[in-house]
């Protein structure tokens, strides 16, 4: 990484209304009742730069959550291109780190050796500004999948902010980084105290997280526990099959094409959305369903993140954000389950 | 295609499908055709026995269909298709001259390279006939590259066996067993009545020395591979064809995992002691 | 279908109409659209007609509360290729099923001083009495799931109707979930999708307007809502006022259990 600079408060927010007139600027602002949403801006007096998370991570500007593919005229059976990218570049500010790592998990599906070309035009048409933890987040556990609360990347974005005293420490990530963090006004060069500062700052960080999860030997674990009876039990008593934990997931890919038809018959619309596991339909093909009972499709979303995409793709597909826990409405906890796994490896099912 | 707008997002996308006439259409059986396509612009595919498309129509969006022919480098390609479901019976009601879209070919195809040399069992029942035709015909036009070869064919009954017009003469260069829950009407080859399975016990060679290709039902493949494997041939040596709702091909939509696996690009030709350990493999 | 257009029958029974309205509402935005089809009989669009069919399509709104009515959907199916519910009443029962509640007399007599000529009987959905081939819901049925009838009436194939949670919809809208966030009572989990989470989407909780999703898990929400503080006659209600003879939202009606799981 090349010399890192400080920027006090005042001129970071100048520095976002520059940046405002060059990009799509989409940052955390405040919702109603105390939320959060990432949202477009168009100065830096939204921002709300101490939130804790949102719902849905900053993924939607990349991969959308319906994306239109091609439009199809039946009659000439020709195409015609949809979803040409974002209109202006964008540039998503103050990303907590676990979003940032997300990207990089998506970036493993789409940019993998079935270049996915609208992920990649919005990927490489938008900028990201991460801005590290110094707390941590109630149900976050980023310090256990090595995803926070600072950012562990070293390439794949652009700019990384942390809070230093009422300053800000910023960092390049990519050349084109640099050249953003280049037009920020009141520029100060900072030393190496600085930065011992800011290591010191993530080792209090890391410290003061209440949930945790044991990731060594996990997915071994969990790939001989597949008949483990935790999944029935909380199948059974609590999984409403609702899918939101998917949804708000900020590293899950899925998507099911959808074919709109106008009404003269003649154009078709060629979409995708997200799709969800956790759906009765997700796994149904003609002659019937791979995962009918809820208690597979449970398995299927914790496995694959925790065990099974460590094979696919060389990371946990769980950036630790704590989402699905937090918006499952009868407050599922993949951690707790795993750590009942951990726990009695070999428990079998009571009857009765 | 692509003659939209010449927007770059069109070319070369694996998402954006191409086009294809229909040639030729033959009926196999009562409700099974099959489609002889071919590219609009002629250029050869490429594929491998094992490897599927996408095959579609505006509207009604795509199902996944392996190949049933060998690559003949003309552009061509068959594929056989039972109606079932909204996009085949949409496809089932295509004629000569009508247009289809396809993406592919996508998947590994079975591992033919594995089977020189050596003993190969074929394993079809129904439909799954399909993609091991192009094994067959394989198989016949390098016969001396393989030792003996079976292929055991079980379908509902014997009008549902499909290819009858070519088992006589497959079975000139290789042993064809067939089987039929109910047997009637004339076949050129002898046809036993019950499952597929039943036709095991007449499959005499090495199973040590012999690779395993089986593609059909799922309740086929469970009894079929677990014979094979009581009579001693390793999981590793048995290839299965699996069936998922496949929907983009390329690895990102998630429909066809199974544990780390994605049939479409890892598959859908797995060794079975690559997937037995997953679970929600088979129904 | 057969040669020509297809002739649609529409048939309204224990209901608002307002599902036929939606259909003759519809038509106002693609009149080119119905006009390749034949509606052969719908009473609140044109006098007269073929009520005998013989129909390609029967569009059936309302709930079947009365023998006449089952007698006339059994000729209705015979005489039809497709059979498809339109609407919540139609295909769980919806707002009319309520009285299911409550024992025949008891709401009879509380609505009529004179119940001696009334021959209703409880409220059911079309397919209790009759094979259908796909059911187009909600209150009044949904846009998205019509358009897709429509349209796959004109290509000749089966629609796919939508079959997931409102909570699908709700995040591809980017709503904030107001089950959790903001502990309101939001049937949207169980809930069949199709609206476009227009509850949720202004501020609202989801009252479970288009029926059970299939496999909704019930019981799990309705203890949910008895944490949040629900009573049993509240929570009863809610998986009552729309759809409560469906399977799917029968464990939630909590008034029948003998505990509420804690």
């Amino acid at each position: 990484m090349s010399t890192s600079h400080s920027i006090s408060a005042d001129n970071l927010c100048r520095w976002v209304d520059s940046l405002a007139g060059r990009f799509q600027v989409l940052g955390p602002v405040a919702a109603k009742r105390g939320q959060n949403v990432f949202a477009p801006i168009d100065n830096s007096a939204p921002l709300a730069l101490d939130y804790c998370t949102t719902m849905l991570g900053p993924r939607f500007f990349i991969y959308p959550s319906v994306q239109r593919l091609c439009k199809i005229d039946r009659e000439t059976n020709t195409y015609m291109a949809a979803d040409p990218g974002p209109a202006r570049t964008q540039l998503i500010f103050a990303i907590h780190p676990c979003d940032m790592h997300a990207i990089s998990v998506l970036d493993r599906t789409f940019l993998g050796p079935n270049k996915d070309f609208y992920y990649a035009k919005r990927r490489q048409e938008t900028y990201t500004v991460v801005l590290n933890c110094s707390r941590a987040c109630d149900q976050g556990f980023c310090a256990s999948m090595g995803t926070g609360p600072f950012l562990r990347l070293t390439e794949g974005f652009d700019v990384v902010m942390t809070a230093l005293d009422g300053e800000y420490l910023l960092e390049a990530g990519s050349p084109r980084g640099q050249e953003l963090i280049e037009t920020a006004p009141g520029l100060q060069k900072t030393g190496r105290m600085r930065l011992y500062e800011k290591s010191r700052l993530e080792q209090q960080a890391a410290a003061s997280f209440t949930k945790s999860l044991e990731t060594e030997g996990l997915p071994e674990l969990l790939m001989r526990t597949f008949e483990h009876p935790v999944y029935k039990e909380v199948a059974d008593a609590r999984c409403l099959g609702c899918s939101n934990c998917v949804l708000v997931c900020p590293t899950c890919f899925c998507y099911k094409m959808v074919d709109r038809v106008d009404f003269e018959a003649k154009i078709v619309e060629r979409s995708r959305h997200w799709d969800a596991c956790q759906d009765y339909w997700f796994a149904e093909v003609h002659d019937g369903n791979f995962r009918q009972p809820q208690q597979a499709r449970l398995r299927q979303f914790m496995t694959h993140k925790l065990c099974t995409w460590v094979e696919q793709y060389g990371c946990f597909g769980c950036i630790g954000c704590g989402r699905c826990m937090t918006w499952c409405p009868t407050g599922i906890d993949i951690t707790e389950m795993a750590k009942e796994i951990q726990r009695a490896p070999t428990r079998q099912l009571e009857l009765g | 295609m692509g003659n939209g707008n010449g927007s770059d997002i069109l070319e070369d996308n694996p998402l954006i499908p191409q086009l294809a006439r229909v040639q030729k259409k033959i009926t196999e059986s009562a409700d099974t055709i099959s489609l002889r396509l071919v590219r609009a612009d002629s250029r050869p595919l490429g594929y491998r026995p094992g490897q599927f498309n996408m095959l579609g129509l505006p509207g009604f969006k795509e199902a996944p269909f392996s190949f049933s022919s060998l690559e003949d480098y003309t552009g061509t390609f068959v594929h056989t298709i039972r109606a079932a479901g909204n996009v085949v019976s949409a496809l089932c009601r295509l004629r000569q001259g009508d247009h289809v879209t396809f993406r592919g070919p996508f998947g590994t195809g079975w591992p033919l390279d594995k089977a020189l040399g050596r003993n190969l069992i074929l394993v079809a029942g129904g439909i799954g006939m399909a993609p091991l035709r192009p094994v067959v015909d394989y198989v016949r036009e390098n016969r001396d590259s393989f030792r003996d070869v079976f292929l055991l064919y079980g379908a509902k009954t014997t009008d549902d066996l499909l290819y009858r017009r070519q088992l006589a003469q497959w079975n000139e260069e290789i042993t064809v067993l067939l089987a039929a829950d109910r047997v009637r009407g004339e076949l050129p080859l002898p046809v036993q009545e019950g499952v597929v399975t039943k036709l095991l016990p007449r499959v005499h060679t090495a199973l040590s020395e012999t690779i395993s290709f089986m593609c059909g039902p799922q309740v086929m493949i469970k009894f079929a591979a677990g014979a094979l494997l009581l009579d001693g041939q390793s999981a590793g040596d048995i290839y299965v064809s699996l069936e998922r709702r496949m929907e983009c091909g390329v690895a990102q939509c998630g429909h066809c995992q199974i544990g780390a696996k994605f049939v479409c690009k890892d598959g859908p030709v797995f060794a079975l002691a690559d997937i037995t350990r997953f679970q929600d493999t088979l129904l | 279908m057969s040669d020509g257009k297809p002739r649609i029958g529409v048939f309204k029974y224990s209901c608002c109409a307002g599902c036929e309205f939606q259909l003759i509402f519809f038509q106002k935005h693609v009149l080119e659209t119905l006009g390749k089809v034949e509606i052969v009989f719908c009473r609140m669009l044109q006098s007269g007609g073929v009520e005998e069919g013989p129909f390609d399509v029967a569009l059936i709104e309302g709930t079947i509360t009365e023998q006449w009515q089952i007698e006339q959907l059994r000729k209705i199916r015979s005489v039809t290729t497709y059979v498809i519910p339109i609407g919540s009443c139609a295909v769980c029962g919806g707002v009319p099923a309520i009285k299911n509640n409550e024992q025949e007399y008891t709401i009879q007599s509380r609505v009529y001083e004179d119940t001696s000529r009334l021959t209703s009987i409880r409220a059911h959905s079309v397919d209790q009495y009759v094979p259908v081939d796909g059911y187009i819901k909600g209150c009044p049925m949904g846009e998205r799931d019509l358009a897709e009838f429509v349209t796959s009436l004109l290509l000749g194939k089966r629609p796919e109707f939508i079959q997931y949670p409102v909570c699908v919809e709700c995040k591809l809208q980017h709503n904030i979930c107001v089950l959790v966030a903001y502990h309101w009572p939001c049937m949207g989990p169980v809930t069949n999708a199709g609206c476009g989470a227009l509850c949720p989407s202004h501020d609202r909780e989801c009252y479970g307007c288009w029926g059970p999703m299939k496999n909704a898990h019930a019981r799990a929400l309705a203890n949910r809502f008895a944490k949040m503080g629900l009573s049993e006659e509240d929570i009863c209600r809610r998986f009552t006022e729309f759809g409560e003879p469906t399977v799917e939202w029968k464990p939630g009606q909590v008034r029948r259990w003998d505990v509420v799981q804690k």
